[in-house]
C-alpha cells in the first residue's frame, strides 16, 4: 500500500526508471514504479506509481495507482487510483476510488465503483499465473 | 566424507605454517578427509566428480573465488555439499557472502555445518554464481519471453545471482530467491537516469551483431544468450556472518 507522499510503505518493487523502454506484455506480482518508456500493457496485483517522467502507451491493470506520468490506453484500478497535478490520461478508467488533481487531465470515459473493477483483479491473477508458467518452463530446461 | 580441494597457490610454501595448523584444527574437530591438489592442467569438475564416485558428501574449496569457478560445472550436477576455506589476499566475494572467515578461523565454521541451498545461474551452458554484466549497451533484453526491456540511449546492464558487494561492504543480490536482478543502469546523454530493477526467471539476448559480456568479471563474446536461474540447486555450509 502507498503513504502519504504516494510512495511504497515497503522496498523490494520492480522499477521501471526513466532512460529505458519496456516493449511487451508486463504482468507483476509486486509493487511497480514506471518512470521510463512503456509499451504493450502494464499487470500488477499490487499497487503501481507512473511518475512524471513516465509515458506509458498500454493498458494499465493494478490494484491501487498513483499517475504523475502520462497514460495512453485503457486504466483498470481495482481499489484507488490517484491522479497528480501532471497526470494525462488518453483511455477509458475504471476503478473503485478515484481522486483527481487540479490540473490532472482525463480524456475518456470514467466509471467508478466495486463491481466494474472486481474483474481487472481476476485478469491480473490469470495473466500472472501465464506469465509464472512460462517461467516455469524454462526453469525446468536447466 | 570430507573431500578438500587445495588451490595451486596454497600449495606455495609461504601458506605451509597456516596450511598445518588448518589441517590440525580440522583433525581436532574429526572433519579431516582425503586432500586434492590442483595443478595447472588437472581439471577441478573431474576430481570433485571422481571424489563424489567414491564416496564423498562434502567438498571444501581451500583457495578463493577463483578455485570455485574452476569446478562451477560440476556444483549442479552432484548431490554434494559445497563450502569455502578462503585463503590468500586475492578477491574471496563468494566466501564473504557465505559468511566465511579466512583461513584457521574457517575450521570451526564448516565443523557447525550451517547448509543452504542457493541458486546457481547458467549463461547458454556455462554457470555462474555472481553475476554476468554489459557495460556501456543498447541491447534489448527480452525478459521471461513477454516483454523486451533496453536502455533508450546508453546503460550499464548487470544481471545478479549472488549478486556482489557494494561500496559499504554489503551483498547486492539474494543468492536464495530463485530469481535473477536485472539492473540497467540508464544514461541520457552522459547523465545518468536512473536505475532500472527487475526480478526475473530468464532473459534472453538476440544480436545481429556480436557483442560482448562480462561473466564473473571473464570477457565472453557472441550473438545469443540464455541467461536462467536454477533455484536451491547447490548445497553450500554458511556462517552466520553470511550476507543475506
Amino acid at each position: 500500500m502507498f503513504k502519504k507522499d504516494g510512495e511504497f510503505a515497503e522496498g523490494g518493487e520492480t522499477v521501471i526508471a526513466r532512460g529505458v523502454k519496456l516493449e511487451g506484455d508486463f504482468n507483476s506480482q509486486g509493487n511497480v514504479i514506471v518512470e521510463g518508456e512503456v509499451s504493450g500493457s502494464v499487470t500488477t496485483s499490487s499497487d503501481l506509481r507512473v511518475s512524471e517522467s513516465a509515458k506509458i502507451n498500454a493498458d494499465v491493470k493494478a490494484r491501487n495507482a498513483v499517475v504523475a506520468g502520462q497514460i495512453s490506453g485503457n486504466t483498470k484500478i481495482q481499489d484507488k487510483l490517484e491522479l497528480m497535478e501532471t497526470a494525462s490520461i488518453d483511455g477509458d478508467i475504471e476503478t473503485g476510488v478515484l481522486s483527481v488533481a487540479p490540473g490532472a487531465r482525463v480524456n475518456g470515459r470514467i466509471v467508478m465503483g466495486g463491481d466494474t473493477v472486481s474483474e481487472a483483479v481476476k485478469g491480473n491473477k490469470k495473466e500472472n499465473k501465464k506469465s509464472e508458467k512460462n517461467a516455469d518452463m524454462a526453469e525446468d530446461e536447466i | 566424507m570430507y573431500y578438500y580441494i587445495y588451490d595451486e597457490f596454497v600449495q606455495d610454501k609461504r601458506f605451509e605454517k597456516e596450511l598445518f595448523q588448518i589441517e590440525n584444527r580440522l583433525t581436532d574437530l574429526g572433519i579431516s578427509g582425503k586432500i586434492g591438489r590442483l595443478a595447472l592442467f588437472k581439471d577441478a569438475a573431474e576430481l570433485i566428480r571422481d571424489e563424489a564416485r567414491r564416496g564423498a558428501k562434502t567438498v571444501i574449496f581451500v583457495g578463493n573465488d577463483r578455485t570455485i569457478n574452476r569446478a562451477l560445472k560440476v556444483l549442479p550436477e552432484l548431490k554434494v555439499t559445497f563450502g569455502i576455506l578462503p585463503m590468500g589476499e586475492e578477491e574471496n566475494i563468494y566466501a564473504k557472502i557465505l559468511g566465511m572467515p579466512q583461513g584457521f578461523a574457517a575450521c570451526d565454521v564448516i565443523s557447525a555445518r550451517i547448509i543452504k541451498p542457493m541458486d546457481i545461474a547458467k549463461v547458454n551452458d556455462r554457470f555462474f554464481l555472481s553475476r554476468v554484466s554489459i557495460p556501456n549497451t543498447r541491447v534489448p533484453l527480452l525478459c521471461e519471453g513477454s516483454y523486451r526491456l533496453a536502455p533508450t540511449d546508453a546503460g550499464d546492464i548487470e544481471i545478479r545471482n549472488w549478486g556482489r558487494m557494494d561500496k559499504s561492504q554489503n551483498c547486492v543480490g539474494n543468492p536464495e530467491d530463485g530469481l535473477l536482478d536485472l539492473i540497467i543502469e540508464a544514461k541520457l546523454g552522459r547523465k545518468k537516469a536512473g536505475s532500472t530493477d527487475l526480478k526475473l526467471k530468464f532473459i534472453d539476448i538476440r544480436v545481429k551483431e556480436q557483442i560482448s559480456i562480462h561473466i564473473d568479471g571473464e570477457r565472453v563474446n557472441g550473438n545469443n544468450f540464455k541467461i536462467k536461474i536454477a533455484p536451491s540447486k547447490v548445497r553450500w555450509i554458511v556462517g552466520k556472518e553470511r550476507l543475506f
